[in-house]
């Protein structure tokens, strides 16, 4: 499904990612963890394209994408969701969801497919079928986190790549969003996973990469880190 | 008295309504990009000229030579937004601006060079005639004013708050990274908005030709105009630009007729520094505090 191989990225002089390497396979959940500054959001920057990589190769479905538009990657099924929830504020809750599927009605989809499609994402979201109508700027942190990946959804991706989901969240809406990744993979969606609150995603991770200062220390299974001591005390702060 | 203030009121309104489409343009790209266009007047200027040869020196009907002359500098704006913009995208906006600043002079002197600096005029298209309706006395070209400004605005609403195009352009000016995740084609929308405010500022160029003439260098005081106006109105704001610009045509017109003709232009600077001192956001002003 993703493919990245030896992909350096640099802001500027600074080298952010250093020849990393990682694979996601169809129908996997993958979590990407990591302290502050790690490099996981210039990760997920560099394989939606909004930064351009200098090295290696980076490849969705088998295609190349090191000289593809954002707006060509998620062409290709690829949805970013970004870090911080960055609905449009001065759209409303319906017109930030028809917005995600931009790509769709590029392609031609109808907008009545569109519109069955808000519903739905409406009707699996309750707070925000409430608030359909209001402007983004007047949700909730939470709120805005659900039309946020709501939004991502409506791409229909093959492949959906969230940045801190849970961030700022209260625990009960920590637990709601995990549940929400779940259902996402149940769908048939692979997902790659970028995550502060470690246990949380491992639990639910099939496979995870542990990053440090740019470069990949550690891959396996999710429940293998899981267990692994020295390494939850060494990366993740216990 | 009364009719005397109705008669500068409509006047006003006519003048207002131009100095909206000029700050609307302006609007627009701002939102569109954080950037003030201060090239804009001279599109007014070249919209006026255009119609004017394609009338005057090619000999096309009224009607055709509005058309290409509006297409013709939609072209401009478009050339303008690839030559000037897209190189500068990914640089500060203060160095954008000081660059329209200086395609505003380049292209001040290129209208004189190619027109004279003598004023051109227009016909009126629903010729000179003075409409009577009971004491009143008003000029058509204000009436055309009026009507091709409200069809534009509602076009302009339609098209903006009602299609997914415009949905996508407003998504486009509200976070342009976040647009291009969602497969948005960002710099199309740029493009589409730089075509837009280019037409709007040909169609304000040859709606007041006829009562102001085009000349060379009219540009920059409209723009200072059409500045003041989405000031008022509440910079970056839609309908503040809208609205900004009518009060401020009215209430200058109304100055200029009641108090001093002389220094009619000064009114709109009386008006924005005692707008800023009573509300600094200007009348829409909220919509622009937030996304500062
Ligand atoms: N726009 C930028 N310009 C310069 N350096 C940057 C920029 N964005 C990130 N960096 C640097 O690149 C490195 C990786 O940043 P990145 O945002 O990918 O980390 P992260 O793992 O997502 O961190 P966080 O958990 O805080 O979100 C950091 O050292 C950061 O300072
Ligand atoms: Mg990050």
């Amino acid at each position: 499904m993703l493919k990245l191989e030896a992909v350096s990225t640099f802001y500027g002089n600074i080298q952010a990612l250093k020849k990393i390497s990682l694979d996601v396979n169809e129908g996997e959940i993958v979590v990407l963890i990591g302290a502050n500054g790690a490099g996981k959001t210039t990760t997920l920057l560099s394989i939606s394209g909004l930064i351009r990589h200098a090295e290696g190769s980076i490849k969705i479905l088998g295609q190349d994408i090191s000289k593809m538009q954002p707006e060509e990657i998620v062409g290709l099924g690829c949805v970013h969701v970004p870090e911080g929830r960055r609905t449009f504020p001065n759209l409303t809750v319906e017109e930030n969801l028809k917005i995600g599927a931009s790509v769709l009605i590029r392609n031609g989809t109808h907008m009545s497919e569109i519109k069955q499609d808000v519903e739905k994402t409406l009707e699996r979201f309750p707070n925000l079928m409430a608030r359909r109508k209001k402007k983004a700027w007047s949700l909730s942190g939470g709120e805005q986190q659900m039309l946020a990946i709501g939004r991502g959804m409506m791409a229909r991706p093959k492949l959906m790549m969230l940045d801190e989901p849970s961030l700022g969240l209260a625990p009960i809406l920590v637990q709601e969003v995990f549940h929400i990744i779940n259902e996402i993979r149940q769908q048939g969606t692979t997902v790659l996973l970028v995550e502060q609150n470690a246990r949380a995603a491992l639990n639910l991770a099939d496979r995870a990469y542990v990053l440090e200062t740019g470069e990949i220390v550690h891959a396996g299974a999710a429940k293998e880190i899981l267990h692994d001591k020295q390494l939850i005390d060494a990366y993740l702060g216990g | 008295m009364f009719s005397m203030a109705t008669q500068l009121f409509i006047n006003g309104l006519a003048i207002g309504a131009i100095y909206a489409m000029v700050g609307l343009g302006i609007a627009l790209i701002f939102r569109a990009v954080q950037a003030v266009n201060f090239a804009q007047g001279e599109f007014v200027v070249f919209g006026g000229f255009f119609a004017i040869t394609f009338f005057s020196t090619i000999g096309l009907p009224v009607w055709l030579s509005i058309i290409c002359g509006v297409l013709a500098t939609m072209i401009m704006g478009y050339i303008f937004q690839r030559l000037v913009y897209v190189p500068l995208q990914r640089s500060t906006s203060i160095t954008i601006v000081v660059a329209t600043m200086g395609v505003s002079i380049a292209l001040t002197d290129s209208s004189r060079i190619i027109w004279g600096a003598a004023p051109r005029l227009f016909p009126e298209i629903l010729g000179s005639t003075v409409i009577a309706i009971g004491d009143l006395y008003v000029v058509p070209q204000n009436l055309v004013i009026l009507v091709a400004a409200l069809i534009l605005f509602i076009t302009q609403y339609i098209l903006f708050e009602r299609t997914f195009l415009g949905m996508q352009m407003q998504a486009v000016a509200q976070d342009k990274e976040t647009a291009a995740l969602m497969g948005i084609k960002v710099n199309r929308m740029i493009a589409i908005t730089f075509l837009y405010s280019s037409g709007l500022a040909a169609i304000a160029g040859i709606l007041v030709a006829p009562i102001t003439y085009i000349w060379s260098t009219m540009g920059s005081g409209l723009v200072q105009k059409a500045f003041v106006a989405t000031i008022v109105g509440g910079f970056g704001s839609v309908p503040g630009a809208i609205l900004g610009g009518l009060f401020v045509g009215v209430v200058e017109t109304l100055c200029g007729g009641f108090i001093s003709s002389t220094y009619q232009d000064a009114f709109a600077f009386i008006i924005l520094i005692i707008v800023l001192i009573v509300r600094p956001m200007g009348f829409f002003g909220e919509e622009t505090m937030d996304k500062a």
